[in-house]
């Protein structure tokens, strides 16, 4: 019992040694991005067309579900024309980040785990090495890059889409003409806010893959790996998603 | 020695804690075609995988082209493989790209400044008319059947004309036609081009056809080396029982893997080399056994002493090969029955 608790945790630092050491490997090879141009614009397709539909989806209801919380509890207090300030600033800084991580990390993340993970159960990634190709440059580099560009793209997306669902349901349930709102909007945001709000899912963007190509590479043992691979890389990502938005906010604001 | 290309000394290497290669000795020198027999699991892809640094051994030295592959940096191991070419036992193509882009990945990796994409398309098409394959180049790997992809896989192991060929298996899965290809096609690379080839091979008749020398890979050391003649005439009784496919010897005496062999030889429906001699004991019960140690030491010297692999130097000569295999392996069944409850 204790005997696996530790080896857990041992295997835990051991993954995590190697994701950051597969980061900084990458950093290294960024210089060839524009060598490998043709992958990562294939790449940002990939995750650009996997997530738009899902996102689209959660964030017009995670916007409309701000606002009728939020109105619900203003009403109280006869203050529901705050929800123009309240959707919008917390879409911006912390729903549409943290969403689209969530997002990706469950559409994109796993995706890239089940794909380098069976390269690696059927002996392609060693093939690359015999071939002198690395595989940090050739598999690993572009799909980081490629979510770190994405990530952010699909935060505005998010962050627009969520603020024009608060928006519908502020009209339809609480009265609030569109013009109200969207008056509160601009006084509630400020450029410090949308900038955080990018940096942060890019970092999110950058943890997605890192993990997701990491738990990919260490993948043993045929599906049964791959499959763990996956699951892995989502629970890890959700997690350090979390972390990391505190730890963000916390030296931002 | 500027003509010796490959160079293991006393490699080790454990798997799974299990003493995969013991001491591993091989030299391998320019021009000449190696090939490397073996039961399976006893390590031959293993020791392709040292070769190349994809595997690096517990100790002991592997090298290649006078680089220790066994603690060469990324850099000068990659300078080695780019002299090396690689067929893998699985031919593992990526999967994402089709047949032409595969072959042609390490040229375009490497050789791109050099070579315009007229130069590519020509070089693709000529490799993988070598190994004869046409009209592939647009197909995807999922698309082909397990011999076309070992023969993708064995294109884009020489696109780039390497000064040593390393083969897992190349004709494993194919038919007799393609097999004849590939082993013509090997020794027209001997022929032609000089190149340096280990071959892995479960295929005794291409093995005599291609092979300068054989060397027969158990107990994770490389046990015979010698011509292909010197291993059809060794009185070795290791080398008698692989080359002739014989089920009880020396060889079916180790692991619990061979016992399950043993055991499915034993019973009736696949009777067929010599399984008169058996009494049908009930080998699942746990049999009054003494200690295995005890059982080994009583055995009346059936392992030949392997010692060195000098080029065929075979070990005390059993005249009487058969029947005295005959006795040793009731003895051996009992013993082997034995050890195997040991752990249980
Ligand atoms: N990565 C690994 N981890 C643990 N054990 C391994 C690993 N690779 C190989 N082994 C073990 O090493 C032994 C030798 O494997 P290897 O693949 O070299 O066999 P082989 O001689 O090529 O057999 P075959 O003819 O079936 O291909 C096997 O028992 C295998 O289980
Ligand atoms: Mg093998």
């Amino acid at each position: 019992m204790l005997d696996r608790a530790a080896r857990t945790l041992f295997d835990a630092i051991n993954g995590a040694g190697y994701t950051l050491v597969l980061l900084f490997r990458t950093c290294f090879w960024t210089h060839a991005s524009w060598r490998k141009r043709g992958e990562i614009t294939y790449q940002l397709a990939t995750c650009a067309f996997g997530g738009f539909p899902v996102a689209m989806i959660v964030a017009v209801f995670s916007g409309m579900v701000l606002a009728l919380q939020g109105g619900i509890s203003l009403k109280t207090w006869g203050q529901e024309e705050l929800i123009g300030f309240v959707v919008p600033a917390s879409m911006v800084r912390e729903m549409g980040p943290v969403m689209t991580g969530f997002i990706l990390a469950g559409l994109i993340g796993s995706t890239m785990a089940a794909e380098v993970g069976t390269m690696a159960v059927s002996e392609e990634i060693e093939a690359l090495e015999v071939m002198s190709i690395n595989p940090v440059y050739f598999l690993v580099m572009p799909r980081i890059v490629a979510l770190a560009l994405v990530a952010p793209l699909l935060t505005i997306y998010v962050d627009l889409v969520g603020i024009l669902g608060g928006a519908f349901v502020g009209e339809r349930l609480l009265g609030l003409s569109y013009n109200a709102y969207f008056h509160n909007a601009r006084e509630a945001l400020d450029l410090k806010d949308i900038y955080s709000g990018l940096a942060k899912s890019a970092v999110f963007g950058v943890t997605i893959a890192t993990v997701g190509c990491s738990q990919g590479l260490r993948a043993r043992g045929g599906a049964e790996g791959v499959g763990r691979a996956t699951m892995r890389t989502v629970v890890v990502c959700f997690v350090f998603i979390l972390i990391f938005d505190y730890i963000l906010t916390w030296m931002f604001y | 020695m500027p003509d010796i290309v490959i160079n293991i000394t006393d490699l080790n290497k454990n798997l799974g804690g299990k003493q995969i290669l013991n001491r591993l000795n091989l030299q391998v020198r320019k021009g000449e075609t190696f090939v490397i027999i073996g039961r399976s699991g006893s390590g031959k892809s293993v020791t392709l995988k040292h070769i190349v640094g994809l595997m690096r051994p517990d100790s002991g030295g592997c090298f290649v082209f006078g680089t220790d592959m066994a603690r060469a940096t990324r850099r000068d191991a990659e300078a080695v493989r780019n002299r090396i070419g690689y067929l893998f036992q699985s031919g593992a193509l990526l999967a994402s790209m089709s047949v032409g882009e595969n072959v042609s990945l390490p040229l375009r990796e490497h050789e791109s400044a050099k070579m315009d994409e007229d130069a590519i398309n020509r070089t693709v098409r000529e490799k993988l008319d070598l190994v004869d394959l046409d009209k592939v180049e647009e197909k995807m790997p999922g698309e082909l059947s397990g011999g076309m992809r070992k023969r993708v896989g064995l294109a884009r192991a020489i696109v780039r004309n390497p000064e040593l060929v390393l083969y897992d298996e190349p004709t494993s899965g194919l038919d007799p036609i393609g097999t004849a290809a590939i082993d013509d096609l090997i020794i027209s690379m001997k022929k032609k081009l000089k190149v340096t080839q280990v071959v892995v091979t479960h295929d005794m008749a291409s093995a005599r056809k291609i092979a300068d020398r054989i060397g027969l890979l158990f107990d994770g050391r490389i046990y015979f080396t010698g011509t292909p003649q010197d291993l059809d005439e060794t009185q070795d009784v290791v080398v008698h029982q692989f080359v002739h496919g014989e089920i009880a010897g020396p060889m079916t005496e180790k692991s619990g893997e061979t016992k399950r062999f043993r055991k499915m030889a034993d019973n009736p429906p696949s009777s067929q080399a010599g399984g008169g001699t058996r009494k049908g004991g009930a080998p699942e019960k746990p049999a009054s056994a003494p200690a295995p140690q005890a059982g080994a030491g009583t055995e009346p010297a059936a392992a030949p002493s392997p010692a060195s692999d000098g080029p065929g130097l075979p070990t005390p000569p059993p005249k009487a090969v058969d029947a005295k295999k005959q006795e040793e392996r009731q003895k051996k069944e009992e013993e082997g029955e034995k050890k195997g409850q040991e752990p249980a």
